[in-house]
């Protein structure tokens, strides 16, 4: 397998377990009617309220329809990003912000989508519609592809639908299908694979997790700690998740000294995962020793280490948050005033887009600020 | 590409790890304590899971939808004052151009009812939505039917 090809794969596969993951959380993406590779339902609209009405869809070219409602921060956040890529791919894609659910479960609105569009418009460079009064779309298009949460971009082509999922992850769909890589019925099946096995995966886990949790809620720790070391013996794909069970009913219920034995000899596996939640876990424990939270900013190095490409300010925001814990507010101080200098540079070359950005930033200065008070 | 890649793996890793409870981010649960032979306090609380968010009920218009309560009439009870609720975390958001006040991990609220006949079940409705930092479930409505004996 060439290079370009195993690229090509791996993004497929990518997409397809976003698409699953984030379909899991709110529906049933197995049983659905509305799939990816399906023809996409009837376009219906309440009013068009920015743009110009497409009476026919180009044939070769990319519509993105975009579902968010008034009162989504999320979505709301989605909505420059989305500009740039209406603006980008101008001549080879049509981007659709669709309103729905604006009056879910009875409420009144309190800001109407006509209100919202006048005063956001300069970050909603699209075409915007509303849904009809009957929510065509929201149960024709959503609702019937097991999509429960937004934003949710669908993408077409050709009447087919490419790819459902996250506006975070536009951009690098969009460079696959324009490389003409894609293979809808390739990420359908892959994706129908992937549901099923997923569907499995949970079944197995309920069964492993639902004793040990009841153990856990019973303060049985002598049971506990049997089903965890019997999971890790019949469900070998779970024995990571396991250990970091392990090491929070530790942390919260059994001497400082013996929990971190368990998590250092755990941890020094090199196979070993949740490393960067263990170090997290640690620092927003207060009153550890120090040692235990220096042993929890070698883990997060650890971390960085295996993933050269990952967020880097992400974790040296997490290398702050342990030296703060550990008393050495000015070490804090000075690794989060550069990490914040670093983020900014990321975020105004468009680095780690939809990961590190603007709120990204405040959150640190917030931090920053704490840690400053403590000095 | 990498990044991409890098994402779904931070995706399934949160599915595995939060899979058994991000079905439903939310749970409602309710009580009622008796604390005078005619008066009687209620309990609505919502758990809700590491990351999500359920709103306060004094949000301002154009923002994430408050949460609400809606009590039915009954000749059993009355409403004594307005459902109340802890102080909430309180941040600007800059996307709503204002203080968005919400509730993480778990959260009580409490209305206080006169009975009027000794025992009563207290219903109505609730309505909420949920977010966390990437993504809102719409606003639904839950039925509670409470019973204060």
């Amino acid at each position: 397998m060439n290079f370009k090809k195993k690229w090509a794969r791996a993004l497929v596969m990518a997409i397809a377990l976003g698409v699953s993951v984030s379909g899991t959380a709110f529906g049933n993406p197995e049983d659905s009617v509305l799939n990816v590779g399906d023809k996409i339902p009837e376009l219906k609209y309440g009013k068009w309220l920015k743009g110009t009405p497409v009476k026919q869809y180009e044939n070769g070219r990319l519509y993105i329809f975009e579902f968010w409602a008034t009162w989504c921060g999320p979505c709301r956040q989605a909505m420059p990003h989305l500009s740039e890529v209406a603006e980008k791919y101008k001549d080879k894609l049509t981007v659709i912000g669709v309103d729905v659910w604006e009056t879910e479960g009875g409420h009144a609105p309190t800001i109407t989508p006509e209100k919202f569009v006048k005063m956001n418009g300069n970050n909603m460079r699209y075409n915007v519609v509303t849904d009809t009064k009957d929510e065509w779309m929201g149960n024709n298009w959503m609702k019937a592809a097991g999509q429960g949460g937004i934003p949710c971009s669908f993408m077409v082509k050709d009447g087919i639908i490419l790819w459902i999922g996250h506006p975070i992850n536009l951009d690098s769909v969009i460079e696959v299908v324009n490389s003409g890589k894609y293979d809808p019925v390739a990420v359908k099946a892959e994706f129908k694979k992937k549901a099923a096995e997923q569907k499995e995966q949970e079944a197995t886990f309920h069964r492993v997790m639902d004793p040990i949790d009841s153990a856990i809620k019973d303060k049985d720790w002598k049971k506990t700690f049997d089903l965890i070391e019997q999971g890790k013996k019949n469900m070998p794909d779970y024995a990571q998740y396991l250990n970091f069970r392990k090491f929070q009913v530790m942390l919260d219920n059994f001497s400082e000294d013996s929990t971190m034995n368990f998590t250092r000899n755990w941890q020094s596996d090199p196979q070993s995962q949740f490393t960067a939640s263990t170090a997290a876990v640690l620092f927003m424990k207060k009153g550890l020793q120090k040692s235990t939270y220096m042993f929890g900013i070698e883990l997060v190095k650890k971390v960085m280490a295996r993933q050269p490409d990952g967020p880097m300010p992400l974790y040296e925001e997490m290398i702050a948050m342990g030296y703060s814990s550990a008393g050495d507010n000015q070490k804090a101080v000075d690794v989060l005033q550069k990490t914040i200098d670093e983020a900014k540079d990321d975020v105004k070359n468009g680095k780690f887009k939809g990961i590190i950005g603007e709120d990204t930033i405040a959150k640190m200065e917030k931090e920053l600020a704490e840690y400053k008070k403590h000095l | 590409m990498i990044r991409s890649i890098f994402l779904a793996a931070m995706l399934l890793l949160v599915g595995l790890a939060l899979h058994a409870q991000i079905l439903k981010p939310v749970k409602w649960s309710y009580a009622a304590k008796r604390t005078s032979p005619t008066e009687a306090t209620i309990f609505l609380k919502a758990t809700i899971d590491s990351g999500w968010h359920v709103y306060s009920q004094h949000v301002k218009p154009g923002g994430p939808i408050p949460t609400s309560f809606k009590f039915d009439k009954s000749t059993d009870y009355d409403l004594v004052g307005k459902t109340t609720e802890p102080k909430p975390i309180s941040r600007m958001e800059k996307v709503f151009s204002m203080n968005v006040s919400y509730f993480e991990r778990s959260v009580i609220f409490q209305q206080k009812v006169k009975l009027k006949n000794g025992a009563a079940t207290v219903t109505g409705k609730l309505g909420y939505m949920t977010c966390n930092d990437k993504e809102c479930l719409p606003p639904d409505d839950v039925k509670f039917s409470i019973p204060v004996n």
